[in-house]
């Protein structure tokens, strides 16, 4: 997996809502924030157009330092800091999903983490990625 | 689509999930269908409120949050999560539908009131 930043091909109003979002996961829960990695469809370049009719959305997964999937502690904390940034950017023509992760990533189906090891784009970490997406 | 059809899509939906057994072989599917209930719900709900709604889900956060309905903008972003969750990364157990269900309330609760 390689480093960031965002990739070129992002349109100018949704990169800056995926920054402010990745930028208020940090200030707000350094803590338990692991890692944050871009995939998906505008990981691989791969995305439809902020113009279709369906634009692809742009996602992320945030790998938090729990072992609760559902993260359920800072769950409703973590969507408010979400909503946040959103409301900072309402002009972006693509929205963001974000994918909460607990940090073993065990239960996470193969093909998935295959996936987020070949074409993620990791934005920020913490530390060393869990072990399937180590190696 | 209209605000009754949104209602009939939605509690349709309701009455699927009510019938499913929660067993591992059915927890994907509870989520999906608690998933197109709560945009169902949601629609209802704008339609009922503010007279507009989306009506395709993409957007829908942004668009939320522009009505000034945060915290609904909130358990939608929530319902997302444990959907994709469910469906790309096999995060579909006991407690993902349970918190799929409760979302899913809190937005039909927002809709209907």
């Amino acid at each position: 997996m390689k480093m960031g930043p965002l990739p070129a091909w992002l349109d100018e109003a949704t990169a800056a809502l995926v920054k402010e979002t990745v930028n208020l996961l940090i200030k707000r829960h350094a803590d338990i924030l692991l890692a944050v990695i871009l995939f998906g469809s505008v990981a691989r370049h791969e995305e439809r157009p902020p113009d279709d009719a369906s634009p692809s959305d742009v996602d992320l997964l945030a790998i938090l330092d729990t072992t609760d999937r559902l993260v359920n502690t800072y769950r409703e904390d973590i969507f408010a800091t979400i909503i946040d940034a959103y409301a900072l950017h309402l002009d972006a023509p693509r929205e963001v999903n974000v994918l909460l992760s607990d940090r073993t990533m065990q239960t996470w189906d193969s093909m998935f983490l295959d996936n987020l090891a070949r074409d993620g784009i990791l934005l920020y970490a913490r530390g060393s990625l869990p072990a399937p997406l180590a190696a | 689509m209209k605000a009754d059809a949104h209602h009939r899509h939605a509690e349709s939906l309701k009455r699927a999930i009510a019938l499913a057994r929660p067993d591992p072989t059915t927890s994907v599917a509870i989520i999906e269908n608690a998933w197109g209930a709560a945009y169902h719900w949601i629609s209802y709900g704008c339609i009922r409120k503010y007279q507009q709604h989306r009506d395709k889900h993409q957007g829908l956060t942004a668009y939320l949050i522009g009505l000034g309905e945060q915290h609904l903008a909130q358990w939608w972003c929530n319902v997302e999560d444990v959907r994709q969750a469910g469906f790309y990364g096999n995060q579909a157990g006991e407690s993902e539908v349970q918190e799929a269900l409760e979302l899913l309330e809190h937005i039909r609760t927002w809709a209907t009131t």
